[in-house]
């Protein structure tokens, strides 16, 4: 395993630095500030070689849009192609994250594809940045785009790439995304060649030895599990529905089972969760505790079996809305299953709660005037963990913007960032022009995730849930807490 | 490397470690004397006893040493283990108001992001001594609320009363607008004489608070002991009749006076690992290759750093202690793998080494102080490669049965390996994470390593670096007759460096030249006004540059200002420019020329030359190096065992070639010169080692 182990760190370090050239390069804040992307590497068997994510999210989308990516084009890929793929509905989370492929090949046959998958800025839906606290259906949140090719034969696809930009608000900083991805994708193949020349099937062999590693590890982590149903329940609100998520998990011999068996029906608001949004949400917890030892590869997605009714609200049917799923459900679905390992007490200590959603913001000029309108992601602050340190386990790598930065970019003055007791009070100021205001907050009976504050001229809201069609004009204040672990 | 020189105006280079005080003497006529003596709890006890053995090995006392030396250069670790060892005094916070936890928020930093145990980091500054100042500047630098002084005085006193030794002062765009942090020191100078002030406008005057919080409470916390360290040591130095000017290593690569290094000890926290990379530079120059990844195995870490075009990286991104130090800092990147790193099979059966290491105490089983578990230098020891009655010159034994019996039980016997396979597959993996930290140092910084020579030095460096070099493809490797006491010679070499920093947050198409032309006259100005030296500099260069970053991106470039001329010309900033997109190419395979830049910073290096460090060339004599050949020696490469010859190294010459596979053995170094490879002795006594790429590199 020796030789394979030393193979495969390259290959680990070839995916790490297209996350990392990205977040560099990007000019988005949803990619340089909240980290809302996942690189990876995958064979031409399709299985998932290597990934590095810097939000949970991506766990399971990666590997299922590229799978919708080369079912749809499986005799159609040439050398030099670019694939191109953001639906829920066809392996993503939410319709404004994108997946791109590179597929390489080395003396004439189709060998790795290095992927990248990134939170975009905006394309289409109702409103910027495809966050719809009122959605009932996806298009409202953002355009889908079934699978294409940016690129053929290495050839930019100008009607293709014109259209895109056409249907976004922010066409200079979609366009600049697109490049960024580009570029890495394009860096991390001339990489992966320079792997090559030692071997095809070495590298094959590497690949395979360390996913066997990857499953064995994780069945390690499953084989503590007793071997009964654990099950639990959780009830959350959105706005006048209210919505149980239900879950039993049992650990078999070769795999853990979660069963959502008994969660609620689909919605009628963007807190369904894609199939990938689920999945990924409910293994975290599980891997969380091991998450910086073990690659994340086809070994360790396989060691688990996420079932869940379709048409409930984590798998719901097409053309349901699912965009606040992973800001809001997606914590929710964690909760449920940490809750089912720690009620169990082998699984007491390793298990620590890792949700923690908190409020957030997205503010926009008045649309529909500029050419442009770009929104600005607003989560000046965390809700800190319950155990250990910082920020939960599912804020991800997201940073905090600069109190400084905000005023030079945006005209908002921060006037505070303290905490007093167990929050994070956060106090803005809009020195600018007007400002429309969608807010997202997670609600949940008889526990609160924090509060948005809106002080302005007409009056003084306290918003508890999410919202949209408020305006913070010049002069306005708007205030956000953060609850550490969500306040009983 | 011990010899008796005759000449007076010795240019002494001091650096502390954790073991061991380095010291490094020059003359004017380009001699080399360099001795070690133990490192002590008070560093300057232990550059005292160098001092007076170095002087013993000149042949004088260490009165007339003293008198002679126009100049010390010193690496100290002073302030470094302050921070790691959190024992610096206390420290207050003032800071605008609604804004004292940002220390604590981090902005989110998190080493382990995923981690649900994180413990939090050590606070320097607990949030009782944490307050928060009414005042407000807006982005212009305009007071938009006024300093309320009482309530800074009010302040002073608590803190005073609470025993507080050193106040850090952040205000928000302090950067744009000094005037509330000047004030403020004012006040505490009249309330608190004695305080040690650590100014955020004048430690890290750039954008982004946290960044500059952070950087200005280090500086707090580490100035008052390394500065009374300091003077301390001169003190003691003057007492034993030193007359010249004694200089501190900084982080940056250069060097400054005691008064400056007080003052802004943040800027010396690597004052030790900045002499090596210094030293390096000064290597590669005289060995004729500009382009050096330096790469340095210790007893619990191994540093790689860049050097291109015999500059050495410069890095504002580090931290250390769990802390942010946002100051230029020489670009050290550092994994976990050295002598004392433990190897261990973790639960999937995967063979690992380190991070953990056995220390030096116990340190590895073959040490024999009670260490079990199986290290790097106990493979050394199994392989061959390290003997194990020459270890430091034979100042300590090793035993070879206890790191056989370690990898045995820990590694072979688990896997179902012999103990020699283990060991070999300890050695394969511990070069393959070591290799793989020199790529991405590299690849980074957009840089391909196989256009690169390799340094090794550190005691185990040289053993391993043949190996990477082949995996990387590199054709090279470099090992500095001066390997052993590196830093202290990179402390000799260097000149003097003043750093000076401006904020301009705009974009380049809107830049007044005028403007900028102007804040750079006058950083010059303050840059030579703090960097001092008038007896031992030669004459000053400028090296100007702008951070530069496509609008929106959140990372910065540092591009050098091409001009030829005190005024930048539109011409100039129009080169610089298209600098900027080549280096971005370069860094990240992606460049805009459609796309607006911002500028962020403006940089200026003001270097004070001294005159060039001479090192006598020794005529090149005898190829064949039969003389130096002591022994022969069992190794293992492979599976199956090789006799190979050993050299003593302190008696091969210069022009001597040695053929791989082959052992040199010096005092704290080993070079395994591996097959396909072939060691020159050059001019300067460094070891330079070709390597044959029969495997192309693995990169």
């Amino acid at each position: 395993m020796i030789e394979e182990q030393i193979q495969y760190s390259k290959l680990q370090a070839i995916s790490r630095q297209m996350g990392e050239t990205l977040q560099r390069i990007s000019r988005s804040p949803l990619v340089s500030q909240d980290r809302a992307f996942a690189a990876a590497i995958f064979t031409n068997e399709l299985e998932l070689a290597v990934q590095h994510q810097f939000k949970p999210e991506h766990l399971f989308a990666v590997k299922e849009s590229v799978a919708h990516l080369f079912d749809y084009f499986s005799f159609d890929i040439s050398d030099g192609d670019v694939l191109l793929v953001a639906d829920p509905y066809n392996g993503g989370t939410k319709g404004q994250s994108l997946t791109m492929a590179a597929p390489l090949f080395y003396q004439g046959e189709l060998v790795l594809f290095p992927v990248i998958r990134v939170q975009m800025i905006d394309l289409a839906g109702e409103f910027p940045g495809g966050f719809h606290p009122n959605a009932f259906e996806i298009w409202q949140e953002s355009m889908r785009i079934t699978p294409i090719k940016l690129y053929k034969q290495g050839l930019l696809q100008r009607d293709v790439l014109k259209f895109l930009l056409a249907n976004s608000r922010v066409k200079s900083l979609y366009e600049a995304e697109l490049n960024a991805m580009y570029a890495c994708l394009r860096a991390a193949q001339t990489q992966l060649l320079s792997l090559m020349k030692h071997g095809k099937k070495q590298l094959d062999h590497a690949i395979s030895v360390m996913s066997d590693y990857s499953h064995r590890r994780i069945l390690e982590q499953i084989k503590q599990f007793p071997n009964q149903d654990m099950h639990s329940e959780l009830t959350f609100n959105s706005n006048a529905e209210v919505i149980n998520l239900h879950v039993t998990i049992k650990a078999l011999k070769d795999r853990l089972k979660i069963n959502f068996e008994g969660t609620s029906k689909q919605v009628q608001t963007p807190v369904n969760a894609a199939l990938s949004t689920t999945k990924a949400y409910a293994v975290w917890p599980v891997l969380a505790p091991i998450a910086e030892e073990v690659a994340i590869n086809e070994g360790l997605l396989q060691a688990f079996d996420v079932v869940v009714p379709k048409g409930s609200v984590l798998a719901p049917k097409f053309p349901a809305a699912v965009g606040l799923s992973t800001v809001i459900t997606g914590h929710y679905i964690a909760e449920v299953i940490t809750k089912a390992l720690k009620n169990n007490d082998t699984a007491d200590d390793l298990y620590l709660e890792i949700h923690g959603p908190g409020p957030q913001a997205i503010l926009f000029p008045p649309f529909g005037k500029e050419r442009e309108t770009e929104p600005l992601f607003l989560a000046p602050g965390f809700p800190e963990s319950l155990q250990g340190w910082g920020p939960s386990a599912l804020f991800g790598d997201r940073k905090l913007v600069s109190a400084e930065e905000l005023e030079f970019n945006y005209h908002f003055k921060m006037v505070k960032r303290e905490q007093k007791d167990k929050q994070m009070i956060i106090q803005i100021i809009n020195q600018g022009a007007s400002f429309d205001v969608i807010t997202i907050i997670p609600e949940k009976a008889g526990r609160s995730y924090g509060e948005i504050k809106m002080d302005t001229k007409e009056n003084n809201l306290v918003l508890h849930g999410s919202t949209v069609g408020n305006r913070l004009n010049h002069g306005d204040e708007i205030a956000f807490i953060y609850e550490r672990g969500g306040h009983q | 490397m011990e010899q008796a020189i005759n000449a007076n105006h010795w240019v002494l280079g001091v650096d502390v470690g954790g073991t061991f005080t380095d010291l490094v003497v020059t003359t004017k006529q380009g001699k080399l004397l360099s001795t070690k003596t133990p490192s002590t709890p008070d560093q300057s006890d232990g550059v005292m006893n160098g001092i007076n053995k170095i002087a013993g090995l000149l042949g004088v006392n260490q009165e007339t040493f003293l008198a002679d030396c126009p100049l010390i250069v010193h690496g100290t670790t002073v302030a470094t283990n302050t921070l790691l060892e959190y024992d610096g005094p206390k420290v207050g916070l003032l800071t605008t108001e609604g804004f004292r936890d940002e220390i604590e928020f981090r902005r989110a930093y998190k080493e382990s992001v995923f981690s649900v145990r994180l413990q939090a980091p050590h606070q320097i500054v607990p949030r009782r001594y944490r307050i928060g100042i009414p005042e407000r500047l807006d982005k212009e630098g305009e007071i938009i609320q006024a300093l309320d002084e009482q309530a800074v005085r009010d302040a002073v006193h608590r803190l005073k009363a609470e025993g507080i030794e050193a106040i850090a002062v952040c205000f928000l765009f302090s950067f744009v607008n000094p005037a509330h942090e000047i004030r403020v020191k004012e006040i505490i100078k009249e309330e608190a004489p004695d305080m040690f002030i650590s100014l955020s406008s004048e430690v890290l005057p750039q954008i982004r608070e946290f960044e500059r919080v952070s950087t200005t409470i280090v500086n707090a916390y580490t100035g008052p002991t390394l500065q009374s360290y300091l003077n301390h040591l001169e003190a003691n130095l003057q007492k034993n009749g030193f007359r010249g000017e004694l200089f501190v290593m900084q982080s940056n690569g250069g060097v400054q006076n005691v008064e400056q290094t007080g003052k802004l000890a943040a800027g010396s926290l690597l004052s030790g690992p900045a002499g090596g990379v210094s030293a390096g530079a000064f290597i590669g120059e005289k060995s004729g290759n500009e382009n050096i990844i330096t790469v340095d195995m210790g007893g619990t870490s191994y540093d790689v750093s860049v050097i291109e075009e015999l500059q050495p990286t410069i890095t504002t991104e580090s931290w250390i202690s769990r802390y942010r130090v946002a100051l230029p800092m020489m670009d050290i990147h550092t994994i976990g793998s050295g002598g004392g790193s433990i190897a261990w099979i973790d639960s999937g059966g995967a063979l690992r080494v380190g991070p953990k290491s056995a220390g030096s105490f116990p340190g590895p089983a073959c040490y024999g102080r009670g260490g079990t578990e199986p290290t790097i230098t106990d493979v050394n020891v199994l392989l061959g490669y390290i003997n194990p009655d020459n270890f430091l010159g034979g100042e300590m034994k090793l035993d070879r049965d206890l790191a056989e019996r370690a990898i045995a039980k820990y590694i072979a016997e688990p896997l179902g390996m012999t103990t020699m396979e283990a060991a070999l597959a300890i050695s394969q993996i511990v070069n393959s994470d070591m290799s793989n930290a020199v790529q991405y140092v590299s690849s980074q910084r957009g840089y391909d390593p196989r256009e690169f020579a390799l340094m090794a030095v550190g005691g185990a460096g040289a053993i391993h670096a043949g190996r990477q070099a082949e995996d990387l493809g590199i054709n090279t490797v470099i090992v500095p007759a001066l390997a052993p006491v590196f830093s202290a010679f990179g402390d000799v070499a260097a000149n003097l460096k003043m750093t000076e920093l401006k904020t301009r947050f705009e974009d380049i198409d809107t830049l007044n030249l005028d403007d900028m032309n102007r804040d750079f006259e006058q950083m010059e100005k303050t840059a030579r006004e703090k960097l001092g030296g008038e007896n031992i500099v030669g004459h000053f260069e400028t090296h100007r540059y702008i951070d530069m970053r496509y609008k929106g991106e959140v990372h910065e470039v540092t591009v050098p200002v091409r001009s030829r001329t005190k005024r930048i010309t539109r011409l100039n900033l129009e080169a610089t420019i298209k600098d900027f997109h080549e280096m971005h190419e370069r860094l990240y395979a992606h460049q805009d020329a459609e796309q607006t830049i911002e500028i962020l910073n403006l940089r200026l290096d003001l270097i004070g030359v001294r005159e060039k460090l001479k090192m006598a060339d020794e005529p090149f004599g005898k190829e064949d190096p039969i003389e130096a050949k002591t022994d022969e020696r069992i190794v293992y490469f492979e599976p199956d065992p090789v006799t190979i010859p050993v050299y003593d190294g302190a008696q091969l010459t210069s022009g001597n070639l040695i053929a791989g596979p082959a052992i040199i053995e010096q005092w704290g170094t080993t070079i395994v010169v591996y097959p396909r490879q072939e060691a020159l002795i050059d001019a300067n006594g460094n070891c330079v080692i070709e390597v044959q790429q029969v495997r192309g590199g693995n990169q």
